[in-house]
């Protein structure tokens, strides 16, 4: 499976895709990403992370469009939101007539962290075909308390411990990268990106 | 008798009820499709002016504050565009439509006043006599206005009310200034101004402080003219303590051109009262269901909106919750039923608006025949609702190439406590299910029965029971026809 990090998309990027791909973005600012699954028998992996702090805010729209029988695509969402930040996602499938035993998922959780932060979440199906698997799950929560607790009573600060957490959030999803370097630079972007 | 004569007869009788249930809709006709004859004492002319706003206002001798409402709707509706989202309502005519219908005299007290024709058509809807008297009480709608209304005693004695909203409208005019187009004003939506300025009929309900009504409240609705528009208007208010449910359900015959129908429900559930709304609309595929319905739920109250559509040729309708009281809790259960031609685009709202308010929605949809099913739903949590939970599943099925599903959820959240979560699935029905059941000497009409059956059963096991064993026979018979 090819890794493709995109990076710096600004505005609208539509995507054609003919073969085993994993899309890694770290969005800023305003994105609209389009990918279209044109080849049978292909799966398409979007994984999406982003971490805002302050007022920034994030407008990012995803759409994965099944045109052919027979293709698998799974999109995961990672947000954190620190401060005032504010993140607003459509996150859309579309399932066109002819596009038999597809398979489609979309997951997208959200920490918020900061006192004054905004989330909006629009995850969409538009299913015109019936042999199709197609499904979304959303949440919008805090990380838990009882964690935090138990990590501190292991010795960690009350930072260290928000921030392993943390970590470990955008981890499960990073974990699916397979290639050391492309993590290191993905990691950074998430990180210590301006 | 043989047993080869017994099994030839049961095929023919299954061959029969096949053939019968081959389209629910299609011999409509024959089952509920009878028109009694319209025998209408006044009908306002085609269309909708200030004219007719005024008319249908003297025709209810209303106070004068009504029809000043009444205009200033009617003046909100005529600037409000369709709304552009949703279901095709292009086809709508509002110049085509008879606004006012006022089909007998004088409401009936007993049921021996009601008029016999009209008799005739509850008979036929299946509102059986001896069933009346189990009833806590009936507003039967015929065409606009109440032709029968009867209350058990035991319900009067509690203090509660139980009326058309426009006899309610004379006798308890308190309840108006205080409630009326509070939870869902005028300007709402281009519906709701429709209703706001041509309303008539609907039910008006107060549970008094502290009552308990163990016997759900029914109402029947039914459209009987060609191209008459429906536009009840309900007001419940379930005072602070108080527990009730309210049943409504219609059918309709069926017409060849368009009817609009639009109501406006109004719900206050105040402190600590429990209150639940059940709806099963089946109104004919030419129906454009098009109706606004909203809860305000107080302190530590409940409300329940119990919603199914398997009628009409197009549906909007998301019943919604203000949770405006800390510990207030909000309710959908919502099933949709697409079929051929129809269009059911149905959900929920959950506002939540203060602090520790909860909420659930459960959506069911089945779409086959052609038909598309949509739930679009919103979630809103304010900065003063602090630790607000909300939990959404919405799950559907497609039982062939067809029909379509959608799925349009909104979830704006501006708390960074709350805790909220969305789920939804789209699905046929599995293989292996069907395997399994037809291994068990099932048919593939009656395996594909039984699991459409099990997936909306966490809805229908909420309902009465008459609604369930009807909503039930109802999809049994639809489902019948959809193989090969």
């Amino acid at each position: 499976m090819e890794n493709v990090f995109l990076k710096k998309i600004n505005g609208k990027k539509c995507l054609r895709i003919s073969k085993d791909t994993r899309l890694i973005l770290v969005p800023n600012g305003e994105v609209s990403l389009d990918v279209e699954l044109i080849k049978e028998g292909i799966l398409v992996e979007v994984l999406v992370l982003y971490k805002l702090k302050n007022d920034e805010s994030v407008f990012l729209q995803t759409t994965s469009i099944h045109s052919v029988p027979n293709t698998k695509c799974d999109v995961v969402v990672r947000a954190v939101l620190f401060d005032s930040s504010c993140s607003n996602y459509i996150g859309k499938i579309y399932i066109a007539k002819d596009a038999k035993g597809t398979s489609s998922y979309l997951e997208d959780n959200v920490l918020t962290i900061g006192e004054k932060t905004k989330n909006t979440s629009q995850p969409i199906l538009e299913i015109l075909a019936d042999d199709v698997k197609a499904s979304h799950g959303a949440t919008t929560g805090r990380l838990d308390e009882a964690s935090i607790y138990y990590l501190m009573t292991r010795g960690l600060t009350e930072k260290e411990a928000w921030d392993l957490l943390i970590e470990g959030f955008f981890d499960s999803i990073l974990a699916r990268i397979d290639e050391a370097s492309l993590l290191a630079q993905v990691r950074k972007e998430i990180y210590d990106r301006k | 008798m043989g047993r080869k004569q017994v099994e030839e007869i049961d095929v023919k009788k299954a061959k029969e009820a096949r053939s019968a249930a081959a389209d629910i809709n299609s011999n409509y006709k024959q089952k509920y499709g009878f028109s009694v004859k319209e025998s209408s004492v006044f009908k306002t002319k085609l269309g909708l002016d200030k004219r007719v706003v005024k008319q249908i206002s003297q025709m209810k001798k209303e106070p004068s504050w009504m029809l000043e409402y009444r205009l200033q709707a009617y003046e909100v509706f005529k600037k409000k565009e369709n709304p552009l989202w949703g279901g095709d309502l292009s086809k709508i005519d509002y110049e085509k439509i008879y606004y006012y219908l006022k089909p007998t005299d004088k409401e009936g007290k007993n049921w021996e006043d009601v008029p016999d024709d009209i008799k005739n058509t509850f008979e036929r809807l299946g509102v059986p006599q001896a069933e009346r008297q189990h009833l806590a009480g009936i507003k039967a709608q015929f065409d606009s206005e109440i032709v029968y209304g009867s209350l058990l005693n035991e319900l009067k004695e509690e203090g509660v009310i139980f009326m058309g909203t426009d006899e309610a409208l004379k006798k308890y005019p308190h309840f108006f200034d205080e409630y009326f187009g509070k939870v869902i004003p005028m300007h709402d939506n281009k519906f709701s101004a429709l209703n706001s300025a041509v309303w008539s009929g609907g039910s008006f309900v107060y549970i008094p402080k502290g009552v308990k009504v163990k016997r759900p409240l029914q109402a029947y609705f039914r459209i009987n003219a060609v191209n008459m528009g429906q536009f009840e208007r309900t007001l419940i208010i379930a005072d602070e303590g108080s527990e009730a449910h309210y049943v409504e359900g219609c059918t309709a015959p069926v017409y060849s051109a368009d009817s609009l129908h639009s109501a406006v429900v109004e719900v206050i559930v105040k402190k600590s009262a429990r209150f639940r709304y059940t709806t099963i609309q089946n109104w004919s595929n030419d129906v454009y269901n098009l109706v606004t319905k909203r809860a305000r739920v107080e302190e530590d109250a409940i409300m329940e909106w119990v919603d199914g559509n398997l009628g009409s040729r197009l549906t909007m309708k998301y019943p919604s919750c203000y949770l405006v009281g800390p510990r207030a809790h909000g309710e959908v259960l919502s099933i949709a039923y697409a079929s051929k031609g129809q269009h059911q685009d149905a959900g929920a709202k959950m506002i939540h608006i203060a602090p520790d308010t909860t909420s659930k929605i459960i959506s069911k949809s089945i779409s086959l025949r052609g038909g598309r099913s949509s739930y679009r739903g919103m979630i809103a949590v304010t900065q003063s609702a602090q630790n607000a939970k909300s939990r959404v599943e919405c799950d559907a099925l497609i039982l062939d190439a067809i029909s379509r599903s959608d799925t349009y959820p909104v979830m704006k959240i501006d708390n960074p406590t709350a805790t909220i979560e969305h789920e939804a699935t789209v699905s046929k029905i599995g293989e292996e299910k069907l395997f399994y059941l037809m291994s068990r000497g099932l048919t593939q009409e009656e395996a594909m029965g039984m699991v459409v059956s099990g997936f909306i059963e966490p809805i229908v096991k909420e309902l009465p029971l008459e609604y369930a064993v009807e909503l039930n026979r109802l999809i049994e018979l639809e489902m019948e026809g959809s193989v090969g």
